[in-house]
């Protein structure tokens, strides 16, 4: 399926193909370019927030490196999905049978056409155990001749610094209106829709800089309608993000914490909702309850500490209904 | 020798399966089809919650056409070359007493849940058998768009609906009657209620209740109901008096369950009893911390992490409060069957933002959070686009219902 090019989902169709394309990182393109023109790369590691271009960049790079046998010649794994140092092992080394495919035996073997090397991309590399970095780096040295790996991630001090020191570190920035709005015109340019100044602030606004979630945005808000304009971007939103979230939380400050529980099941389990990814909700949510800020701040301490319990493999379900338990402590507390 | 009543009185003809008067319709008319010849659908999707009927319905089936019945169950690992064997060659051979011209019935049942990567092969061979098939199949299933919707094209589709209280009890009747039984008027009743719709279980309290008895009082059902649920009522009600944390966790033994199960009874129903919110928040604060020993076990097998977690749950619990408590009627955890509905819709969540992962140069878990929610909003706004997409991201059924969810 990965063999197929997306034209649906606009965040694939309007990837930049080429590495003049991108916008926003004009310096880190440039340096690009010249290692592409000269055929010379260096191992690369990608720092930056999300939606930047950093997947993008490497993309580029492989299509202009290699032309039509790019995709043969890159090998694309995501660090979050597979954490473990057996993404690393070949896999008659592994513990565990596994159908992604093994780093090591990847790089052991030649590419295909008249290439010199083939491309090793490591998506949020930052998640990877420090276990599974050091494997990387015995491979990385030892492949050196047959391989370059672009590695990518968000917050490059979690990277260890053997690897740092074997790579040649771009940083992208964070993108602004600018940047954002360049690009959405783009696509306004082909694909029959309208999207007005107010449009492009709201969708700015609630991306965050994030060019993905940008677009994302923008196709569901134009297939609600034929205008894009801030209205329809925040009723996107709305029931992307819906208001439920708040709902429970403003049950539990009420003390009304066995509505508040039931809210919480219908989110866990008529929508299917993640544990992590309502306290990610709950989490923004704290900024806008009205409530005094040294209350907001336990609350997110506190929200953080279940949060760390879910990657402990605690169960969802228990860990929200006792985050909802201190909501109404604080709620409470507030009334007296 | 024990033996079940729910087989014992396991229908043997069609006509005989009770409380389903349009699904036998349905199937009495599919069977008379196979008489004839082949029917336009060759396979019967029968689907619909626990003790309803749908493999005793199978059953009776085959019996009545004096068919052989060849059963394949979901707990069998399912693989490509497994089910094109037994159930393959079964679907298109005779059988051994009648010969070439003789049918064989091929039951597989829990049919909803080969999905997965385990058994990715599984639903494309039976979709594969199904097309091939001279022989009748039957899948059975709780949840009918859990299958591909190529599978259930290819099926007559059956619904199998919860009893209602009153066939129920004229089955409880007449088996009471058929045993030499006599019950107190509203036993039955009482009986019937409690099962919510799924004759099994219904059949299985009458027998546990009748074990040794000519006549049956509504005392004993009240006492056999006590029996099974209100110990741990007692318990629970015991648990917050305990004064001390020898006593309370001396109470998880007698609660003889689990401490994964015991936390869900108690989690339930403790919080309701607690008004004062700084009770409220350090007693799921223990609740929590026993929790999160319960997921060291979970991910580490960490078995000794135990004792920690019974103490927390109970101690930790009872000793946590200081105010005052309110008495409440204690129920039986909902979030259990829920949680395990929420299971096969995240099931297929992470599927799709699996699909969408490998597609967008993204992880599982960008595609969960970042691009499912904007996928919803087209997915119910413009089915043209929705269509694409799932074509390009080859989505199940199931996928596109979820998907397109309001």
């Amino acid at each position: 399926m990965s063999l197929v090019e997306a034209e649906e989902i606009w965040v694939e169709k309007y990837r930049p193909k080429k590495l003049s394309e991108i916008v926003g990182q004009d310096e880190v393109v440039s340096r690009l370019q010249s290692f592409v023109d000269k055929k010379s790369l260096p191992h690369l590691l990608f720092a930056g927030p999300a939606g930047t271009g950093k997947t993008t960049a490497a993309l580029c790079i492989a299509r202009e490196l290699f032309g039509d046998a790019w995709k043969q010649n890159m090998l694309e794994l995501n660090a979050s999905d597979a954490r473990g140092i057996d993404v690393i092992r070949a896999s008659r080394d592994r513990k565990e049978p596994s159908e992604l495919p093994s780093v090591k035996d990847y790089a052991r073997t030649k590419p295909i056409g008249d290439f010199l090397y083939k491309l090793i991309l490591l998506d949020e590399a930052d998640a990877m155990t420090s276990e599974a970095q050091n494997a990387l780096r015995r491979t990385m040295e030892k492949y050196t001749r047959t391989c370059r790996f672009i590695l990518d991630c968000n917050y490059s001090s979690r990277i260890i610094e053997p690897i740092q020191s074997r790579c040649a570190v771009f940083r992208f920035r964070k993108l602004n209106e600018k940047d954002i709005a360049q690009y959405l015109k783009r696509i306004v340019r082909s694909e029959n829709v309208r999207l007005t100044d107010d449009g492009i602030k709201a969708i700015v606004y609630v991306s965050e800089g994030d060019m993905r979630r940008a677009i994302n945005m923008f196709q569901a808000a134009a297939t609600m309608g034929k205008k894009v304009d801030a209205k329809a971007v925040y009723e996107v939103s709305a029931v992307a993000r819906p208001e439920e979230v708040r709902q429970m939380l403003e049950l539990a400050l009420e003390g009304r914490f066995e509505e508040a529980r039931s809210k919480l099941y219908e989110l866990l389990i008529n929508q299917g909702l993640a544990g992590e990814d309502i306290l990610d909700q709950v989490h923004r949510e704290i900024f806008n309850l009205k409530i005094p800020e040294s209350d907001k701040v336990e609350l997110i301490d506190k929200v953080g500490e279940f949060d760390y319990r879910l990657t402990e493999g605690a169960s969802e379900r228990i860990q929200l209904e006792a985050a909802l338990a201190h909501f109404v402590l604080i709620g409470a507390r507030l009334k007296s | 020798m024990f033996e079940p009543w729910a087989e014992k009185y396991q229908p043997h003809k069609l006509s005989e399966v009770v409380g389903q008067p349009q699904a036998i319709q349905s199937l009495s008319k599919w069977v008379d089809c196979w008489r004839r010849g082949k029917p336009e659908k060759p396979a019967a999707l029968l689907y619909g919650p626990a003790g309803t009927g749908k493999t005793s319905a199978a059953v009776a089936l085959a019996g009545e056409m004096g068919w052989d019945l060849i059963e394949l169950n979901a707990s069998d690992k399912r693989t490509f070359d497994m089910i094109q064997k037994v159930a393959g060659t079964a679907a298109t051979t005779g059988t051994l007493l009648a010969g070439a011209t003789g049918k064989r019935l091929v039951v597989l049942d829990e049919a909803d849940n080969v999905y997965g990567t385990a058994d990715r092969g599984g639903y494309r061979a039976i979709e594969q058998v199904l097309k091939e098939a001279s022989n009748p199949v039957v899948l059975i299933a709780n949840d009918q768009y859990s299958i591909p919707w190529t599978i259930r094209a290819l099926c007559l589709l059956v619904n199998f609906r919860r009893l209602t209280q009153d066939s129920i009890v004229k089955i409880l009747e007449r088996i009471c009657k058929a045993e030499k039984i006599e019950a107190e008027p509203l036993v039955l009743n009482v009986i019937a209620e409690s099962a919510r719709g799924d004759l099994r279980s219904a059949i299985n309290d009458l027998q546990a209740l009748a074990i040794g008895k000519r006549r049956l009082y509504i005392k004993d059902v009240v006492v056999y109901r006590r029996d099974r649920e209100v110990n741990i009522f007692e318990v629970l009600g015991q648990l917050m008096h305990a004064t001390s944390s020898r006593q309370a966790r001396g109470l998880l033994w007698a609660l003889d369950r689990p401490p994964e199960d015991a936390i869900d009874w108690i989690s339930e129903n403790i919080p309701r009893m607690l008004p004062e919110p700084a009770d409220l928040d350090r007693v799921y604060e223990a609740l929590s911390r026993a929790d999160v020993f319960l997921g060291r076990i979970r991910r580490r097998q960490a078995y000794g992490m135990m004792g920690y977690a019974g103490d927390l749950m109970t101690a930790g619990v009872t000793l946590s409060r200081q105010g005052e408590l309110k008495h409440v009627r204690f129920q039986a955890p909902s979030s259990g069957t829920l949680m395990g509905r929420a299971r096969a819709t995240r099931a297929v969540r992470d599927s799709v933002a699996k699909k969408i992962a490998k597609c967008c140069h993204t992880s599982s878990r960008e595609a969960r959070k970042h691009f499912l929610p904007y996928m919803n909003v087209i997915f119910r706004c413009d089915k043209k686009v929705a269509n694409r997409i799932a074509e390009e991201l080859e989505l199940e059924e199931p996928e596109i219902n979820y998907l397109a969810r309001t």
